[in-house]
């Protein structure tokens, strides 16, 4: 019989079918954050419950911590301290695996968990974030959970999951010129709306998802879950095994081989059926922007501010006309030109040093708008450490960019740092949502070479017409 | 966690689509590590005049009566996506908030509803807004 590959994943991983359409799952890794792998470190430990395999458990500090030069356990944001040192002294006596400030490797637990071969294709990963889909880039079957989950998958190894649906989401033909992996996303979210993956798991598939680059593949599954979804991947291809290759947590040399010929089997079937397809043809996407406080809420760059008039939906044309009331447009306005206060580079879905360096290519020679600020933070270490041996960070510092410390920063308030009131941003993140990313900020959610093509014009623009 | 049997009600009627858990528990009010004392900042920047304030907005629905006793709340689609944050559904359950009913669920939250003692109820979109409709024409007899 034909499978999916989330299927083959999935039977890999179902240590009983628990009849009610949830099974019991076996979780190969587990990863916290200081916010919610705080309180489920602190909760096993109330309980006197250990981890099951401490060494198969990981831990980093980023979305409290600040992003700042220089920076200690103390944050901006009152009381932050408490689940910094909170989670350190839980997970060193828990004896996981801990990404620490002052650690070089320490950054964004969707950034460092492929850059050190900890998501792995084929294995099961849950972290309570919900952005843990984004693992999903390397053939990994792996979803967000909550803390309560957190502690049962830390102490058991296991979790009992409702078996999802299957979706496959294919993207035909090339990605035309200044199109990029946030746009693909932002494209399908668009057309298909927020809620549009509620219940399942995704594969994504087609030429243009087989041309990304393996960074390029993390930021399409990344939004997975603006999208509703409960997870999506790509399956593992030889781009996929040479990125894995050498990390420090991937197979050693003497399971390689046995690894990759397991990764190979990683497929889906030909005849296999899903639940659901979509497809989406390439030659129709421009790079995207949000207009609005959903990530549903986007369209072209090249296009206008949308009239709720035109929505025949009640219920989504009164989050509409909320949300243009928020972001104080006017229906009918060109998107493109619209004044921006600030930009952002940043965050588990751009921060990558593929994501660095086509913004710095944008950057190079030029300068940033007067009255904007600038914020560039790597989501990691190790991307900071390469980008600094590129010379990227001088492109971004001589451009006007501030070059931080890696965490998850200004994607959400992080370390109690925010944008103004009301100020306008343009943003590599993943959440447009009122007051996300400071009081009462308007957030265009965009690629990373729109975020710095705007930073350049002082107003959101069209990456394609930069002269 | 109280068991839940059966429960007979305010309903508040929150009929707008998408409501994320930073609606529902903004970052800043994530305060300590700990699951208590989150229900002060529930929908806090909906239920308080000013970002960070504690003055409440009179239009915010759950600052009027009979919602301020509600245990039930009626929502649009796609209610609790978002962050995975616990704290919101900790926060709604430390402030009275019992079973939410909606034509659908952010994945994350739904599971940590059912861990924390909140009962989420999916019917069609149709039937939530007609509960809603109800609601609205007889807030205290609902």
């Amino acid at each position: 019989m034909p499978y999916t590959v989330i299927e083959k994943i999935w039977d890999e991983h179902q240590i009983a079918d628990l009849g009610d359409g949830t099974c019991l799952i076996y979780i190969d890794r587990v990863f916290l954050h200081e916010r919610t792998g705080s309180v489920a470190l602190k909760g096993l430990e109330a309980t006197g419950r250990a981890v099951r395999n401490p060494e198969q458990a990981f831990c980093t500090m980023d979305h409290i911590v600040d992003t700042f030069p220089g920076r200690t356990d103390e944050t901006r944001m009152p009381g932050g301290t408490a689940f910094i040192q909170t989670t350190r002294e839980a997970a060193l006596k828990a004896g996981i695996n801990l990404f620490d400030l002052g650690d070089p490797r320490q950054g964004i637990a969707h950034v460092i968990s492929p850059e050190q071969g900890i998501a792995l294709p084929g294995v099961t990963l849950v972290c309570p974030d919900s952005h843990t889909g984004t693992l999903g880039g390397l053939g990994a079957l792996a979803w967000g959970i909550g803390s309560t989950e957190a502690e049962h998958a830390l102490a058991t190894k296991t979790l009992v999951v409702k078996k999802p649906r299957t979706m496959r989401v294919t993207f035909e033909g090339a990605l035309p010129q200044g199109v990029t992996a946030k746009d693909m996303i932002l494209k399908l979210i668009g057309e298909h709306t927020a809620s549009g993956g509620i219940g399942y798991a995704i594969e994504f598939a087609g030429q243009a998802v087989r041309d990304l680059e393996v960074e390029a593949r993390l930021t399409l599954c990344n939004m997975t879950i603006e999208f509703g979804a409960w997870s999506g991947l790509v399956a593992p291809d030889d781009k996929t095994i040479e990125y894995v290759k050498g990390r420090p947590f991937a197979p050693s040399e003497g399971q390689w081989d046995a690894a990759v010929k397991y990764w190979r089997t990683l497929a889906t079937d030909e005849g296999a059926t899903f639940d659901k397809e979509i497809t989406i043809d390439c030659a129709d996407i421009v790079p995207q922007i949000s207009w609005g406080t959903s990530p549903m809420h986007e369209t072209g760059i090249d296009q206008r501010v949308p009239d709720p008039a035109s929505e025949p939906n009640e219920a989504r044309r009164a989050a509409m006309e909320k949300a243009l009331e928020y972001m104080d447009l006017e229906p009918g306005a060109r998107l493109e030109g619209i004044p921006i206060d600030a930009a952002f580079i940043g965050s588990c879905t751009n921060s990558r040093i593929s994501d660095l360096r086509a913004a710095a290519a944008i950057l190079n020679g030029r300068k940033v708008a007067s009255g904007v600020k600038a914020i560039c933070v790597p989501g990691s270490g190790l991307v900071k450490a390469a980008a600094e041996a590129e010379g990227i960070d001088k492109i971004f510092t001589d451009a006007g960019f501030e070059w931080r410390e890696s965490g998850c920063s200004m994607c959400f308030y992080a370390g109690g740092e925010s944008f103004g009131l009301e100020e306008r941003v343009v943003s590599s993140t993943n959440r447009n949502f009122e007051n996300r990313q400071g009081p009462r900020t308007r957030t265009h959610l965009a690629s990373p070479t729109t975020v710095a093509a705007s930073a350049i014009k002082g107003h959101l623009t069209d990456v394609r017409n930069l002269d | 966690m109280e068991k839940f049997t059966v429960l007979e009600a305010i309903a508040a009627p929150l009929m707008r689509i998408n409501i994320d858990t930073d609606v529902i528990i903004p970052s800043r009010e994530m305060k300590r590590v700990s699951k208590e004392g989150l229900s002060d900042g529930m929908f806090a920047n909906w239920r308080y005049k000013e970002p960070g304030g504690r003055e409440e907005n009179p239009e915010f629905v759950l600052n009027q009566e009979p919602y301020r006793r509600a245990q039930i709340l009626l929502s649009g689609d796609n209610f609790g996506c978002g962050s995975s944050r616990e704290h919101a559904v900790w926060a709604l359950a430390e402030w009275g908030i019992r079973a939410i009913v909606t034509p659908g669920f952010g994945n994350i939250f739904y599971g940590n509803c059912v861990r924390n003692g909140i009962l989420p109820v999916v019917l069609d979109n149709e039937i939530v807004e007609h509960l809603a409709r109800q609601v609205e024409a007889d807030p205290a007899g609902n």
